[in-house]
């Protein structure tokens, strides 16, 4: 089995989670594209983590035991290669929950 | 003698054969689905699924038909592009052969690790991984039980060792660790200089391979780093260059030290080497396109490699014939074809005549065909490895390419003359229907035999011997490169290695005896002989002399040689109790003789024999 210890160049930063961004209220195709994104989200992290076939609440990762760094580095992957995008070195530590991903990712994909 | 059209019995010598056949009204369930393409082949093939399995709930095996339907599905997946997302998507749901990996790393593995499992499915394998902490020394402490060692090395987190000291530095760890296993041993260190690789290779550490990403690197160029993303991966390397890595490891690198090779490819016609229908469209008409060119010459490589290509179709061998004979454009000929099965049977009996002109086993072959029913059909009863062949040939090469056992880390003579060795059969079955008497045969082959004593130059081979022969092999001890080469220091005659050449080929080195010696007694823990030695009547001579040699001038009192029970050595074992003049029982570990029998045992006066230290 291999070690979950974090990686070389790891700070403590990454294991911490910063606050979640709300959603904005707004028009109701920007609700859909965030709810379409969150849907995708919810479902590559399900899959990555093991999670599926289990009710789809919001994942987030304090509270989810087999999110460690490891499954982090791979869940950033997965993303950065289903969208095409490329996460700040900053971001990473705010990927931490299905809703700020895909804030990030609509953030991204608009630029 | 005449030749029938029955198969001949494995290891028979039968000659290189070709047969067609004639139509048959009855073409079996695969016809359903024939000419068909894309999604509704799949869906057709699930028809055959439901008929083959009578519990479609039920997790398929690796040689069921959804075995076969998966791996076409996941080809497009794993070979083209390669995404974290949809490759966590791929999860088999029939048993893998697990090889459990130690990984001795100065960065992070982790980001190649957790790219495998698809990859390695894909081959039905899985991959344990016993990863260390991070270690610029090397020094090798880490514990636990392993197939494999795998040393995962940033060479550039090393600079102090200064110009040209990597590649000595990592001659001396790599020969500490192989001081410590057995275990083949692979060492993946970017960047090295070519000549740090080549100072590697000269070393010639026994069951030790180096990896040189040199190429995988090149070939994503700006891409190969991604220093942003080591925060979280704990290496340099970037997320696209760990996917590929993963990729050549778990279906290439990994397997190739662990596991027998393939031996052939067996390749459909119809809508496989070319597009169209030779049937319909006749020699003319149907299309090579440039993916299928790509295709022949890939396999025409692995011809020059050593790995035997048989032609299996649906067709009338006539316009098969036409087809190779008017298409010159082909890159492939019909000579380069070791077997050909061309008739409108079942395609798994095909294969099986086939796997028998060959002598190997189902197990050892490689089926392309673009019809996912006939792959599912043949996997449903044989346990061949398959390949769905795409419109776009370009696709099946990427494919083809990542078959575990059809990549090798070295290629031997013995590996480049295996065709020409195999079409060589049909002569001295020639041979034999003419000849007067067992020596009148020998003498006209002009056989030599040469035996070597502790060859050292031929470790890769012995070890390929030991891996690859299922027949002809009495212990099935599977010994490696780093086992046999202990064996040799310990004393240099406790290997001999068998080479044969006759006037029609060199056939190179055939056999392997390993043993030691105790007080009174020599004992055999090896005794390998590959199958395209066999069928001249040369077995008894080969072990008397192999076995004289071993014991030099301190002749023992007796022999003991081990022995385990196989799925398909049972006539050796039945050949070494003629041998021996005794019975075996079916559950024997070892059978003993007097050696003095032994040097009682006439060789063949025509067959000219050498000795060499």
């Amino acid at each position: 089995m291999s070690a979950t210890r974090l990686p070389r160049g790891t700070n403590s930063a990454l294991a911490g989670s910063s606050a979640a961004a709300k959603p904005q209220a707004g028009e109701d195709h920007t609700s859909d594209a965030t709810s379409q994104m969150e849907t995708e989200v919810q479902d590559l992290l399900q899959r990555i983590l093991g999670l599926q076939g289990l009710p789809s609440a919001r994942l987030i990762r304090v509270d989810i035991e087999a999110w460690d760094s490891l499954k982090h580095m791979e869940i950033v992957f997965a993303l950065e290669d289903r969208y095409g995008v490329q996460f700040d070195e900053a971001e990473f530590p705010t990927l931490d929950a299905t809703d700020t991903i895909a804030s990030a990712l609509q953030r991204h994909l608009a630029a | 003698m005449s030749r029938d059209a029955t198969p001949p019995p494995p290891c028979s010598g039968r000659p290189f054969t070709r047969r067609g056949g004639r139509r048959s009204p009855e073409r079996g369930p695969c016809r359903l689905i024939r000419g068909e393409r894309g999604a509704d082949a799949f869906r057709a093939a699930d028809l055959i699924i439901s008929r083959f399995d009578a519990r479609p709930h039920q997790n398929p095996s690796v040689n069921s038909p959804g075995f076969a339907l998966n791996r076409a599905e996941w080809q497009d997946v794993l070979f083209k592009g390669g995404n974290r997302a949809d490759l966590a998507a791929c999860v088999p749901t029939w048993e893998l052969r697990r090889l459990r990996v130690r990984v001795h790393r100065n960065h992070g593995f982790e980001a190649v690790s957790t790219a495998t499992p698809a990859y390695a499915a894909w081959n039905g394998l899985g991959f344990d991984w016993l990863i260390g902490g991070y270690d610029d020394s090397l020094s090798f402490d880490l514990r636990g039980e392993a197939d494999i060692d795998l040393v995962w090395l940033d060479v550039g987190r090393m600079q102090r060792l200064g110009e040209g000291g990597i590649g000595s530095w990592l001659v001396a760890r790599i020969s500490a660790l192989r001081s410590q296993t057995a275990n083949p041993i692979l060492a993946l260190a970017w960047p090295l200089s070519e000549e740090d690789l080549e100072r590697f290779n000269r070393a010639a550490i026994p069951g030790t391979y180096a990896v040189d990403l040199a190429p995988l690197a090149d070939s994503l160029g700006n891409r190969w780093l991604d220093t942003r993303a080591e925060a979280i991966s704990g290496t340099r390397l970037s997320n696209r260059a760990c996917l590929s890595v993963a990729r050549k490891l778990a279906c290439c690198w990994l397997p190739a030290v662990a596991l027998a090779p393939r031996k052939a490819i067996a390749v459909d016609l119809d809508g496989t080497l070319y597009r169209g229908v030779l049937g319909e469209d006749g020699p003319s008409g149907v299309d090579l396109t440039s993916g299928h060119v790509a295709l022949q010459l890939r396999l025409a490589r692995f011809r020059e490699a050593g790995i035997l290509l048989a032609l299996i179709s649906r067709n009338e061998l006539a316009d098969v014939e036409d087809l190779f004979r008017q298409r010159e454009d082909f890159p492939l000929r019909l000579t380069d074809f070791s077997a050909v099965e061309v008739s409108w049977n079942d395609k798994a009996h095909a294969l099986r005549r086939l796997a028998d002109t060959l002598r190997i086993g189902t197990d050892s072959i490689v089926l392309v065909d673009d019809n996912p029913g006939e792959l599912a059909a043949v996997a449903s009863s044989l346990p061949v490895v398959t390949v769905h062949a795409r419109s776009d040939a370009t696709d099946t090469v990427a494919a083809l390419e990542h078959v575990s056992g059809l990549f090798r880390w070295r290629n031997s003579a013995e590996d480049r003359v295996r065709t020409e060795d195999l079409r060589a059969s049909d002569e001295r079955y020639t041979v034999l229907e003419s000849s007067a008497s067992p020596d009148d045969y020998l003498r006209s082959l002009q056989v030599r035999l040469d035996f070597l004593v502790g060859p050292r130059r031929y470790l890769a081979r012995l070890a390929e011997l030991c891996a690859k022969t299922n027949q002809f092999n009495l212990a099935l001890g599977r010994m490696n490169e780093a086992e046999i080469a202990r064996k040799v220091d310990d004393r240099p005659s406790n290997v001999v290695a068998i080479r044969l050449a006759d006037r029609l080929s060199d056939s190179g080195t055939i056999g392997v005896l390993v043993g030691h010696r105790s007080e009174n007694a020599l004992h055999v823990e090896e005794l390998c002989i590959s199958c395209r030695a066999l069928g001249r009547r040369l077995e008894d001579s080969m072990l008397t002399k192999a076995l004289l040699v071993m014991a030099g001038e301190a002749v023992p009192q007796r022999v003991v040689f081990a022995l385990r029970k196989g799925p398909r050595n049972g006539p050796a074992r039945e050949w070494l109790a003629q041998y021996a003049g005794v019975t075996l029982d079916d559950g024997a570990a070892t059978l003993e003789m007097a050696f003095d029998a032994i040097m009682g045992k006439a060789i063949s006066p025509v067959i000219r024999t050498e000795v060499a230290q």
